[in-house]
């Protein structure tokens, strides 16, 4: 793998441990805890700005099982002030923004999620589908409703974080080089 | 913990139940084990397990066993909590000042944390104080019949009541009251009946009138079905579920909008009481933040713990090794002998020697009982035993020894020593042996007539010596208080495997592949 691959906005903190892996792209005020995976595989990976990536979440863009066309590269595109709780696994194509994913959730291939929903803990999805915005899968039954009330902001927890972890971690470079408009 | 609630391992209650060990309990006094079936249950105190409020149970039964300040979800039944919102308003430009004003106000209102239903949902509206009362009631529409139906049979409750006082007074000689006015709240009342004193005249207790019911009646008259019931689509997302309706008996809504918080229901703290000798033997603290014990007779403080080492195969027409993990949990050493269940029947009651006369004043808590006793021996009828209906299928070999246990030492576990050459054992039947546990060797053999994949259940007697607890310092003349337990284990054994099967299980070659290699 080449090293140039992974592109860093300024104000984001990314942890050296992080393993990152293909071409993927961390926007601005991103935090990435140390123990988080990032694998590019069947193509890039792009990440917006204000999410929180908590340690032992998974994300990953994997070849389909079946498909042996190398050439099929899609995108996996990840939106704004997401938050990934300890131990979730994304395998989707695009999540949209505000959107909470807590602690050992799964999204498996094909899911794709809006604005405002929030996965509940150790909830699986696994059939491909469009969730409407601001539902919330939760409970052992995975049920499902549309909730009215917003995810609490995250503000202070991404401020707490990006003044903890440097103290602490050594941080992968941000490419300040490259000061482009945020992608997406 | 997956262990401590096994089921592999059962043993038979006194009153013949068979619960596993970590369910039992053990009464000092009568030196037997008690179930939850064979105590008396009693209400300690009554509390809300959100804000841990502690209610006496007249204020728990005018709230309907409901916490007046907590709720619940009524989506998912967890607790609700308070949140706080902060929403800026503008205020209209005040005479003198040009610039409108801007001021942020901080709202509060109910959120669930698990389903993230709100009272915003319920269209409850929000509170600008973070108090926890004061939430909107709906009101149930039929409060006023139940209420008259209550009273209504209030006064039959005590008129009956009073009857049977009435005929039981002609028989009787004076009683203590107090058990009944904590049960009925009826103390005035029966207090002037039992002195002798003419009742009160109070008006609504003159039980001779019965106040007016009407009764209900049955109606033909349903309301048709909306028209659009079988045209419009079902939308299951906001439906529902039958216990969410349940939960709001008064409401009863169909539609997820029209959920109400629930108020939430409150706990008991229980404590148990042996019911032939109405000892207490399992109490916790008062407190409701408490979550300790002022008496904890439970029975894996007492007798020896027996569990299943390994999953085994069993062959037919073979004995097959079982290993038992044994350990004493008590505080003192312990012998034990393992015993088929015909070898026991009579030498039991040879054995056991019951000295009530003695042991009689020996606790605490005595005294405040046998002032109760009288009325008391009256309300728990004792449970009568019932057969032990557990069908072995298999034998056991039991080894001819009798094994001594050192008493339980928590520092042991960290000690390295090897102390089995302080006890001459017989290798070939304890196994290994560390502090107060040992592992002993058995063996079984299914009978010839169990089904392929049926559980074997074998059964046999575990006799120990049990050292009475010292509870007084007059008592402590020596080990004379030394009695000899049985307790009667039964144990499932997963699986029957016929010779043919374990042939082709490629388990079975890789061992006797292995087994050719070494000799
Ligand atoms: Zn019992
Ligand atoms: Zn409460
Ligand atoms: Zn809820
Ligand atoms: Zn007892």
């Amino acid at each position: 793998m080449s090293k140039s691959e992974v592109k860093i906005y300024h104000g984001a903190i990314v942890c050296k441990e992080t393993k990152i892996r293909g071409d993927v792209t961390i926007g601005s005020m991103t935090i990435v805890h140390p123990c988080a995976t990032i694998i590019a595989d069947a193509g890039p990976i792009v990440i917006g700005d204000g999410n929180i990536i908590e340690e032992q979440v998974v994300i990953i863009n994997r070849l389909p099982e079946n498909s042996q066309n190398k050439d099929d590269i899609s995108t996996l595109r990840i939106g704004n002030n997401n938050v990934f709780e300890v131990g979730c696994i994304v395998e989707t194509s695009s999540i949209g923004d505000n959107n909470v994913l807590e602690c050992k959730s799964y999204i498996g291939p094909g899911i794709k999620l809006g604005v405002g929903c929030v996965i509940g803990a150790g909830c699986r999805l696994t059939l491909p589908e469009t969730l409407p915005d601001n539902t919330l899968v939760y409970g052992k039954n995975c049920i499902r409703k549309i909730i009215s009330d917003k995810p609490p902001n995250q503000n202070l927890q991404r401020e707490f974080l990006t003044k903890v972890l440097p103290n602490y971690h050594h941080l992968k470079k941000s490419k300040t080089a490259i000061m482009q408009i945020a992608p997406q | 913990m997956a262990h401590l609630s096994q089921q592999d391992v059962l043993i038979a209650c006194s009153c013949g139940s068979l619960r596993p060990l970590i369910k039992l309990y053990f009464c000092r006094h009568c030196i037997v084990l008690r179930c939850g079936y064979c105590v008396s249950q009693e209400v300690d105190s009554i509390y809300c397990s959100n804000c841990l409020e502690n209610l006496a149970s007249s204020e728990a039964k005018l709230k309907k066993n409901r916490c007046g300040a907590c709720f619940d979800c009524p989506c998912c039944f967890h607790t609700l909590t308070i949140r706080a919102t902060t929403i800026s308003r503008i205020n209209p430009p005040v005479d003198g000042s040009p610039t409108p004003s801007k001021t942020s106000v901080k709202n509060y209102y109910l959120s669930c944390f698990f389903c993230r239903w709100t009272s915003r949902d319920a269209k409850i509206p929000d509170k600008l104080t973070a108090t926890s009362s004061n939430w909107p009631e709906h009101e149930n529409t039929y409060t006023a019949r139940i209420s008259s139906l209550i009273e209504y049979f209030k006064i039959i409750t005590l008129r009956e009541r009073l009857e049977k006082e009435n005929r039981m007074f002609l028989h009787s000689s004076r009683r203590g009251y107090q058990h009944f006015s904590e049960k009925f709240g009826l103390t005035a009342m029966l207090a002037r009946k039992r002195a002798g004193l003419p009742p009160l005249s109070l008006g609504r207790d003159d039980t001779s009138t019965l106040p007016h019911i009407a009764p209900s009646i049955a109606s033909e008259h349903v309301e048709p079905l909306p028209d659009d019931v079988f045209t419009e689509a079902i939308d299951i997302v906001k439906l529902t579920s039958l216990p969410q309706r349940f939960g709001i008996p008064d409401l009863q809504p169909e539609l997820i909008s029209n959920l109400f918080p629930i108020h939430k229901q409150l706990f008991i703290k229980r404590s148990q009481r042996c019911r032939s000798c109405l000892h207490n033997i399992f109490k916790p603290e008062y407190g409701p933040a408490s979550i300790k014990f002022k008496l904890h007779l439970a029975a894996y403080y007492y007798v020896p713990e027996i569990r299943l080492m390994e999953k085994i195969k069993l062959k037919r027409r073979q004995y097959t090794h079982l290993m038992l993990k044994i350990s004493n949990p008590a505080q003192i050493s312990t012998q034990i002998q393992f015993l088929q269940f015909e070898d026991v029947t009579d030498i039991v009651q040879n054995n056991e020697v019951f000295n009530f006369e003695e042991k009689k004043d020996d606790s605490i808590d005595t005294k405040s009982i046998t002032n109760l006793a009288p009325i008391q021996k009256k309300t728990y009828p004792l449970e009568k035993s019932r057969r032990i209906t557990f069908k072995t299928n298999g034998k056991i070999n039991l080894p001819d020894v009798i094994i001594s246990l050192p008493a339980r030492d928590d520092t042991a576990e960290y000690d390295e020593a090897n102390d089995s050459d302080m006890y001459q054992d017989n290798p070939s039947v304890i196994v290994w042996r560390k502090g107060n546990k040992v592992i002993v060797k058995f063996s079984v053999i299914p009978n010839n007539d169990v089904e392929d994949n049926e559980d074997i259940k074998i059964g046999f007697i575990m006799r120990y010596s049990y050292h009475g607890k010292i509870i007084s310092p007059l008592e402590q003349k020596g080990n004379k208080d030394i009695r000899l337990l049985d307790i009667k284990i039964f144990i499932s054994i997963r699986v029957c495997i016929s010779p043919t099967e374990l042939l082709t299980s490629g388990n079975y070659q890789i061992r006797t592949y292995l087994g050719k290699l070494m000799s």
